[in-house]
């Protein structure tokens, strides 16, 4: 009798595991790891609207001062500090207000001032100063960056552009795009500032090749839809220049009518300033484009 | 045989003068030979009706339970003890092997983390049943009953066993190996036993790093003993499993070196200095009195505790207290070297958290229940009958028992505790976590990638394991620096593809890290998916 009873520990926990196993198995065996779609598909972002929003960079910079006071290392604390100056620069650009970027150059300062054999920190100071349109001082800070990473590119290139539309130096400004490109041809706004520099030298064919890659690369990089540290406008104005200079080369030097027109028309379709555009439509007039 | 029983009877705690087993043992209650035994088979049938009603098949949003499940894969494929969704799928030197051992297992049956699942929640009914045999060598029945129905009841416990974690397992497995040595002790003439409680007591270090308290609490108690033999081979047979494990998997003392260092997410930090140990200590110490220990006793999904139900886990902390230090006399004595050994470990862990206490609940509901009997004993007038009573209990205190009365009392603690304990269970029985917007945003971004990118695709996210179940893509964490061009450096060492900028409420790493990141080299990232409620986004990265 006792051999059957079937509450024996050796007879009950084998068949109560085996029915629990089983029934939890069918319970469950629709159940798929990889549901779709999932509700908040519908919640699309446009992918032109960045990272770069109100809320997140208030709450980056919420967390970045929490661990500001709670860092002990001072290394670490220069990181923060400069991170600090960055979320303070990226909301200026979110509200366009100049307290954003007295509070980012605060924090640069401060990260410069321990941190002194760092470039970055100098190249993003620099680049404040150059929004704040301090020139002579962002001057300083490219050239600090510089002396500590020669290779450094986007104080090449921010220097270079400082130079050529600031100080009015194309010798200066020439050296450094010059050394930017043998970095990285890929950059945009430098291609078309040595063409403007060798247009003024005379250098046609020279210049004209500067503004072929000019518009190239912005081309390339419209495509790929990079987002670049360069305000895209800046970028349309460049490559729209670029195109309205190879079409005078074309049609006074060259003497190509056809790549005149063809570059004349990518111009009008880039150029967004109706002024500029008029302009340009006038003094084209002689060469019969319209 | 009547010595046997003896001596049986004296280890009990709380065995009045008349024994229910020998009461119970000619009348059975309705069809079982014995009483204990039946209420044993009726918890673990509602417990398992409890786990059942608790389950999701989902895994939880923990990120170690994803490591275990692919862990488990990795050793079921044949590909080794590796991290398959990590890039580069590194040999695994942190997470002990027991554990995805196990899962691999079910992995030849069924290829997804269900059946998995499934056996640990069947082990959490184990692990009761494994406390009804370790336990009934030391209470009684009345006293047993409630400790199981505590156990069975654990909000805590049930958590654990509920995702794929080494908690369960590990319990399990202590569990077995004092019952084994609890045998061997009982009949040292039967070799037999001795051979398996030491095979079993080794385990438990291969199933959690924190195991190696268990094996020092048993060479501690062995030497207290005296036997001398059993503490060695012990010793050796721990360092010898140790040094094989070590010597198949590089660099498998990260995990034992991380209590002492600074960051345990970024070792080049290096190590805490004595003062920052001693402040981790007190602030742990604060931690599990206040919050961590009052929560393991009495779930509560707040992040502070009522006044009510501080009031009842102070109590059991109380009687807990009272439990283990009179245990120290007895032959339950590894218990309590074991619960402080293990809670001194905890202490200077650099993360408190109420995981590291699960492994400890059932030992520490046995403490709460012979606290509870010892305080209730304890009358506390006249002075005489107390001075008494103290020196009973200093000498022993197996001779006492409760009244009805008193009985009745400890049945009503027992009632609160259970009934706020099931009341946690019925009221959060998913975790919620995996309905948040921050978490289906997190899950989408991983359907996005499976769908748009090359399967070769390496991606940056805050959850690389739970975000390789959806994507199947390899992925891996950005540092914990605050040094961006550290960073960068990183993921393009890595080769990485894509970074998944989240937006998760319960952490902020990622505005803390990577954000800056995005921030000082937008040239480097293009966003390519992106959704609302909260802002998540899916980043190009040009590794250049």
């Amino acid at each position: 009798m006792k051999s059957l009873n079937i509450f024996t520990d050796r007879f009950f926990y084998p068949v109560l595991a085996a029915v629990w196993i089983a029934s939890m198995l069918m319970l469950h065996s629709n159940f798929s790891y990889r549901r779709k779609p999932l509700p908040s598909v519908d919640l699309e972002l446009p992918k032109n609207r960045g990272v770069q929003k109100t809320a997140i960079v208030r709450s980056s910079i919420n967390e970045l001062k929490s661990a500001l006071s709670t860092e002990n290392d001072p290394q670490d604390q220069l990181h923060i500090l400069h991170n600090l100056g960055i979320a303070y620069y990226d909301m200026h650009s979110l509200q366009q207000g100049r307290s954003m970027l007295d509070s980012a150059v605060y924090y640069f300062m401060k990260s410069v001032e321990g941190g002194p054999e760092i470039a970055r920190f100098y190249y993003n100071l620099g680049r404040t100063y150059t929004t704040l349109c301090n020139h002579r001082k962002a001057r300083t800070c490219y050239e600090k960056a510089l002396q500590i990473k020669p290779d450094h590119i986007l104080a090449l290139h921010n220097l270079g552009l400082v130079y050529y539309f600031e100080f009015n130096n194309p010798g200066q400004s020439n050296k450094y795009l010059q050394k930017l490109l043998k970095i990285d041809r890929d950059l945009p706004i430098c291609n078309y500032v040595l063409g403007e520099i060798y247009l003024d030298k005379k250098e046609y064919k020279r210049a004209l090749a500067y503004f072929i890659n000019e518009v190239q690369t912005y081309q390339k990089l419209t495509r790929r839809k990079f987002s670049l540290p360069i305000a895209k406008k800046n970028l349309q104005y460049a490559a729209a220049t670029a195109y309205l200079r190879m079409t005078e080369i074309f049609a006074e030097k060259i003497k190509n009518r056809q790549n005149a027109a063809a570059a004349f028309a990518s111009y009008l379709a880039l150029e967004n300033n109706i002024q500029r555009k008029s302009k340009s439509l006038q003094r084209m007039k002689k060469y019969g484009f319209k | 045989m009547a010595k046997k029983k003896k001596s049986r009877k004296s280890n009990r705690i709380g065995q009045p003068q008349s024994s229910p087993s020998r009461r119970f043992s000619g009348t059975p209650l309705l069809v079982f030979e014995n009483p204990s035994g039946a209420v044993t088979k009726l918890l673990i049938v509602l417990q398992l009706l409890l786990l059942a009603y608790q389950f999701t098949p989902q895994l939880s949003t923990n990120g170690d339970n994803a490591v275990y499940y692919f862990l488990g894969k990795s050793l079921a494929k044949g590909t080794g003890y590796r991290n398959i969704c990590l890039v580069n799928k590194p040999i695994e030197s942190t997470y002990p092997v027991l554990t995805p051992l196990f899962i691999s297992l079910s992995q030849f049956f069924a290829p997804t983390p269900l059946l998995p699942k499934i056996l640990m929640a069947f082990l959490g009914a184990l692990v009761t049943l494994m406390c009804y045999y370790l336990f009934k060598s030391y209470l009684s029945f009345q006293l047993l009953t409630p400790l199981l129905l505590l156990t069975a009841a654990s909000g805590l416990m049930a958590d654990y066993q509920l995702i794929l974690m080494s908690e369960t397992p590990y319990l399990l497995l202590t569990l077995c190996a004092l019952f084994a040595r609890c045998k061997s002790i009982e009949a040292p003439e039967n070799r037999i036993f001795f051979w398996i409680a030491l095979t079993l007591s080794v385990l438990p270090v291969h199933a959690r790093s924190i195991g190696i308290v268990f094996s020092a609490a048993w060479i501690t108690d062995e030497l207290l003993q005296k036997r001398y033999k059993s503490a060695i081979l012990h010793a050796l047979l721990v360092g010898t499993t140790i040094l094989l494990f070590r010597s198949l998997v590089p660099d498998s003392s990260a995990y034992a070196n991380s209590p002492f260092l600074k960051n345990a997410y970024d070792p080049e930090m290096g190590y805490i200095t004595f003062h920052d140990l001693k402040t981790r200590i007190i602030t742990n110490i604060k931690v599990h009195l206040t919050t961590l220990f009052p929560r393991s006793f009495i779930p509560f999904t707040s992040s502070k505790p009522g006044a009510f139900q501080m009031f009842v886990a102070a109590g059991m902390m109380i009687a807990s207290f009272v439990g283990w230090f009179f245990c120290f006399r007895r032959t339950a004595r590894i218990f309590s070297i074991y619960v402080l050994f293990y809670t001194g470990l905890i202490c200077i862990w650099p993360i408190a958290n109420d995981r590291r206490i699960c492994p400890l609940m059932p030992f520490l509901l046995f403490f709460f229940i012979t606290g509870l009997t010892i305080i209730l004993r304890i009358p506390l007038l006249p002075e005489k009958r107390f001075v008494s009573t103290l020196k009973k209990l200093s000498a022993g205190f197996n001779r006492l028992h409760l009244t009805k009365a008193k009985y009745g009392i400890l049945w009503i603690c027992v009632a609160i505790i259970f009934t706020m304990n099931v009341h946690y269970r019925i009221r959060n029985p998913l975790s919620p976590r995996h309905g948040t917007p921050d978490w289906k945003n997190f899950y989408s971004c991983a359907d996005w990638i499976r769908n748009n990118t090359p399967e070769n695709s390496v991606i940056v996210n805050r959850k690389p394991e739970l975000f390789y179940l959806r994507s199947h893509r390899a992925g891996c964490m950005y540092l914990y620096s605050h040094d961006v061009d550290k960073i960068i450096q990183d993921m393009k060492r890595k080769n990485v593809t894509h970074v998944v900028y989240d937006n998760f409420a319960w952490t902020r790493t990622t505005a803390k890290y990577l954000y800056p990141v995005i921030a000082s080299h937008p040239e480097l990232f293009d966003v390519v998916y992106a959704l609302k409620n909260p802002d998540t986004f899916v980043l190009a990265f040009r590794n250049k």
